[in-house]
């Protein structure tokens, strides 16, 4: 069943971080379908509805910034701190100098 | 008065004003002259249908951008953006100005692709439709929406703020030499009613960690950045010595020393298998609302990330990250090639399998005379909500050369 197999992965990974973002969820998030609890200044409460959020498993943050999954996610910061280069890093340096190129590709952006 | 009078009647206006500008592509006519007639409940149901498939959108967004790189990956998003494709941005909407495209169909409107990332035709949809319908003494079904935009740019900045980045210096980017990508820029920057500039993007720079504007040969950064020019073509963007410009801009997005319209999260909703990952989670179960498998049933055709059609009905493969009918191929269900896309671009990437959807025929005034084709409906999404309404006219696959049709109520 190869030809079967992109689907299901595809949807077999959804609903690993689906279980992640609902095992963070508290009760309120199923009874308001359509919202997720998004902590991104890291108070412990939901920024949209003030839902408190639920301990963190394992020691990740599934909401919010820093925005880790499973600790292999890198270069995300919260406003205001610094955070590391990302993983393209080791192509990417804080050299001086003015760097261009963009739109090289010289193909036309809307859709 | 004939056609040709009629139309330069409604087009030497709107060039001279310098607002649109490219009635004519490619040396070809792209804007008709006559509006195409949507009825009142056909237009009612076609904005449910864009609301209820923007929140289906918002919310399978939401779960991936907290998903693994490998789902990231299966979904055609290339390595640079990940880190900032994960941003949520906007609390209820995958991105701030999107265009789903439509087949209207005696069963309904049927979903084709979503255009979150860089959307064109808005001033089409916003600004020229009305200036048709006007002249021809038609009711617009626009009327009054381009008051979203600026709300829209507004609310975003908002957010921005409270999420605690600058906004102050604002630039608007596109390619300089593109008409419609520099008018549409040209055009959002205006009606935005942010105090920023136009920048084209090769006057782009990244310098000392900033994405800066290169003005008078100095280097202003810039807080908030609206682009049109996709996150995939940025991803590849490079100096003349090779250096990774674009996933250098990519990576300031991350570490949120950028702020960007439309929000990095828009790329996971202009992934064609972003459609094929919801039509798994409808045929799975759970994870909707019943309101929102009822639209995805509704509204959505059948996508698989293999051709589960063959030998069974017609159906269409697409680049995940294609646009304007780059890389597609029509196929009968014995496997025969209706119709495939000429153009080079975008065959390299992951395809995914879609049911054909039939599309609606029209044949409508044009200055080589009565031009037969199919209809496609673009409509649009502003920060959650449906908006604007616009039509193309093109051949059974719509490519860039397709006519923009403007649209009135019936």
């Amino acid at each position: 069943m190869e030809r079967t197999d992109k689907t299901a992965k595809m949807l077999g990974l959804f609903m690993a971080a689906l279980l992640t973002v609902t095992a963070g969820c508290s009760a309120g998030g199923q009874d308001r379908p359509g919202h997720t609890h998004v902590d991104r200044n890291n108070d412990g409460y939901c920024d949209e509805d003030g839902e408190q959020m639920p301990a963190r498993a394992g020691g990740s943050h599934f909401y919010g910034a820093p925005f880790f999954f499973g600790g292999t996610r890198s270069g995300v910061a919260a406003p205001g701190q610094t955070a590391p280069a990302p993983s393209q890093g080791a192509t990417i340096t804080s050299g001086k100098a003015a760097r261009g190129g963009i739109g090289s590709s010289s193909v036309g952006g809307g859709g | 008065m004939d056609y040709a009078a009629v139309r330069e009647e409604i087009y030497r206006p709107l060039r001279a004003e310098g607002v649109f500008t490219w009635d004519w592509l490619y040396g070809q006519e792209y804007a008709l002259a006559v509006p195409h007639a949507i009825g009142a409940r056909e237009l009612a149901d076609l904005r449910a249908a864009t609301a209820a498939l923007g929140r289906v959108f918002a919310r399978t967004v939401d779960v991936v951008q907290a998903g693994p790189a490998e789902l990231l990956a299966e979904l055609g998003i290339p390595e640079a953006a990940h880190d900032a494709v994960r941003l949520a941005v906007l609390p209820d909407a995958a991105t701030l100005i999107g265009r789903f495209d439509f087949a209207r169909t005696p069963s309904g409107w049927k979903l084709l692709e979503f255009n979150s990332d860089t959307p064109g035709g808005v001033v089409e949809a916003f600004h020229v439709n009305g200036r048709v319908c006007a002249h021809h003494n038609a009711a617009d079904p626009n009327a009054g929406l381009e008051a979203m935009l600026p709300a829209a740019f507004r609310a975003a900045a908002d957010r921005y703020r409270y999420l605690g980045y600058p906004t102050g210096s604002v630039a608007f980017s596109a390619l300089e030499w593109h008409a419609e990508d520099a008018g549409t820029a040209r055009y959002l920057l205006k009606i935005s009613g942010l105090d920023g500039r136009f920048v084209p993007l090769k006057d782009l720079r990244v310098h000392d960690d900033r994405l800066c504007a290169l003005t008078g040969g100095d280097l202003l950064p810039i807080d908030l950045w609206y682009r049109l020019h996709p996150f995939g073509l940025l991803a590849a963007d490079r100096d003349d010595d090779g250096y990774p410009t674009g996933a250098h801009v990519l990576s300031l997005i991350a570490r949120r020393r950028l702020a960007v319209i439309n929000p990095p999260g828009a790329l996971i909703a202009q992934s064609k298998a972003l459609q094929a990952l919801v039509w798994a989670l409808r045929e799975a179960g759970g994870f909707f609302t019943a309101a929102e498998h009822d639209a995805v049933a509704a509204h959505m055709l059948p996508t698989y990330y293999e051709n589960r059609f063959a030998g069974r009905c017609p159906h269409v493969a697409k680049p995940v990250l294609g646009r304007e009918g780059g890389g597609i191929t029509i196929s009968a269900a014995d496997g025969a090639v209706i119709d495939r896309d000429r153009e080079p671009h975008y065959w390299d990437q992951p395809m995914i399998y879609q049911q054909y959807q039939d599309l609606e025929t029209a044949e409508l005034p044009t200055l080589a005379g009565p031009k037969a084709g199919r209809i496609v409906w673009g409509s649009f999404l502003v920060n959650g909500s449906p908006s604007a309404v616009a039509a193309r006219l093109g051949g059974l696959i719509t490519d860039d050369m397709a006519y923009f049709v403007p649209v009135r109520l019936a």
